[in-house]
């Protein structure tokens, strides 16, 4: 007994105290990219080139987040003279086409379904379904439960049915083999339902985009409200993302 | 089990660690990190002693819990002769990872098959013999407080990071590789298939949980079935890993 009140005190309050405050995350993380469109071509040819994703359009000047794996290849090529990732961890988007940008993000609380925030800003039940993913993004939305993130205050939960749900948080390139079972899921969820997609898999297909055995964007098969890019996504991303847009 | 604060911990502490990682090469599971031929991203001094500091602040917190999980005679009880898989069982179904080690199977790829240096870490056998919840429990025990050890040791390196650039070196043609590595749920291995031109023809991964949930259903032979959270998650499975 006294060990277990010892843990208590040394443990203390861990709570972050997001939306109010920013929590730091370390230098290296790379969130939100800025691209300096005044770069020399050949430093831009240079970084589509090298893109593994095939996420920058040369022309536009612009990167696609929704196929960009953060890996920061482009960055470190350029120098930062071409694509530059800031540490600003709020990058999720209402709309497929916004996860195509020069760095300028369309605030999210404006794109919002305001008729959601009615419905749900209260109580926001989720069931999360991994559709083939690597477990890192699954990983990621886990945490939100834990103290530090602490989702319940909020009045948002995981939970174990989609019967008991509000939406689904899905995850991985939607593998043929959770096809199925991701649309029952879907079906399952009582009508008005949301649907999150999470990580450049579930985005675009990710690195598995030409793939026969994936579905490159969860969007040509189920109407999606919430698009959350990274890979995978910052838990603050994900954090950030439910509270703008439920809230 | 019921004795949720070391679970609450716990889950912190992790996150505390993959941003650790994240320190390290900007992502929290380290994507990005390694490249063929090396690292992308060098440890500094700046970095190194970011690392040292907060491993410090940490290694206590985790002792401390561990030590409360472990002193629980009510834990004990409940973790002492549940889920028993035998050796012999465990051999047969080819378990690996701490699951493999509780139930005394040595296999460690960094002991078994070290690279780089793993050979001059005298990472110990950590196998158990009852193969019970127990036992994986005490296997993760040891070996938390070893990894932390090691990390300590390895960050007191003074050794200067060469990263490799991001050009990607041609890939030798019509080959076929495998690769083993310990992970923190126990062996994953890669193979990868090359074309006449180098290209990726075929590339799979397998997870350690690909071997253990036969291990898990083994435990769970004529048992109730108050016992399958318990050992679900001694065996600590990835679905992700498995079937998807």
């Amino acid at each position: 007994m006294f060990t277990t009140l010892k843990n208590r005190f040394e443990q203390g309050y861990r709570t972050c105290n997001y939306p109010q405050e920013k929590p730091a995350v370390f230098s290296r993380y790379r969130g939100r990219p800025i691209v300096q469109k005044d770069a020399p071509p050949e430093v831009i040819q240079a970084c589509a080139a090298a893109c593994p994703q095939e996420a920058i359009d040369t022309s536009a000047k612009k990167i696609d987040m929704g196929r960009c794996i953060f890996c920061g290849t482009c960055e470190q090529i350029s120098q930062g003279r071409f694509v530059r990732f800031t540490g600003d961890f709020e990058i999720a988007t209402a709309q497929k086409d916004h996860l195509i940008t020069d760095g300028d993000l369309p605030a999210l609380a404006e794109h919002s379904k305001q008729h959601f925030k009615g419905l749900f800003g209260k109580s926001l039940q989720l069931r999360q379904v991994s559709a083939g993913g690597c477990n890192a993004c699954e990983a990621d939305l886990n945490v939100l439960a834990t103290p530090f993130f602490d989702l319940a205050r909020f009045g948002i939960n995981f939970v174990a049915s989609p019967r008991h749900s509000d939406g689904i948080v899905v995850t991985g390139p939607v593998s043929r083999n959770m096809r199925t079972a991701l649309l029952k899921t879907y079906e399952a969820i009582p009508e008005p339902k949301v649907v999150i997609a999470v990580g450049s898999c579930t985005l675009t297909g990710g690195p598995f985009v030409g793939s026969p055995e994936i579905t490159e964007g969860l969007d040509t098969i189920l109407p999606v409200d919430l698009f959350i890019p990274g890979c995978p996504p910052h838990p603050l991303t994900n954090l950030h993302a439910l509270l703008t847009f439920f809230k | 089990m019921a004795f949720l604060p070391p679970a609450n911990y716990f889950g912190r502490i992790r996150g505390d660690f993959l941003n650790l990682m994240l320190l390290i090469c900007g992502n929290r599971f380290g994507k990005g990190l390694v490249r063929p031929g090396g690292v992308r991203f060098d440890l500094n001094d700046d970095v190194r002693k970011t690392l040292d500091n907060r491993l410090k602040e940490l290694k206590p917190q985790v002792k401390h819990v561990l030590d409360l999980l472990f002193s629980a005679s009510t834990v004990r009880a409940r973790f002492e002769d549940c889920g028993a898989v035998s050796n012999y069982d465990a051999e047969q179904l080819g378990l690996v990872g701490p699951a493999g080690r509780a139930s005394g199977i040595p296999y460690d790829v960094r002991r078994c098959f070290p690279t780089e240096h793993y050979l001059h870490l005298n990472i110990p056998e950590n196998k158990k013999t009852a193969g019970d919840v127990y036992s994986r429990a005490k296997v993760r025990y040891d070996e938390v407080l070893q990894s932390i050890h090691i990390i300590e040791s390895l960050i007191a390196l003074p050794v200067e990071t060469a990263c490799v650039d991001n050009t990607l070196n041609p890939l030798p043609p019509s080959s076929f590789v495998v690769t083993i590595n310990e992970a923190w749920r126990g062996e994953v291995s890669h193979a990868m298939i090359t074309d006449k031109n180098g290209k990726i023809l075929r590339y799979k991964v397998k997870d350690p949980s690909f071997h253990n949930w036969n291990g898990l259903a083994m435990s769970l032979r004529d048992t109730g079935i108050s016992d399958f959270p318990l050992n679900n998650k001694s065996f600590n499975l990835s679905y992700c890993g498995f079937d998807l």
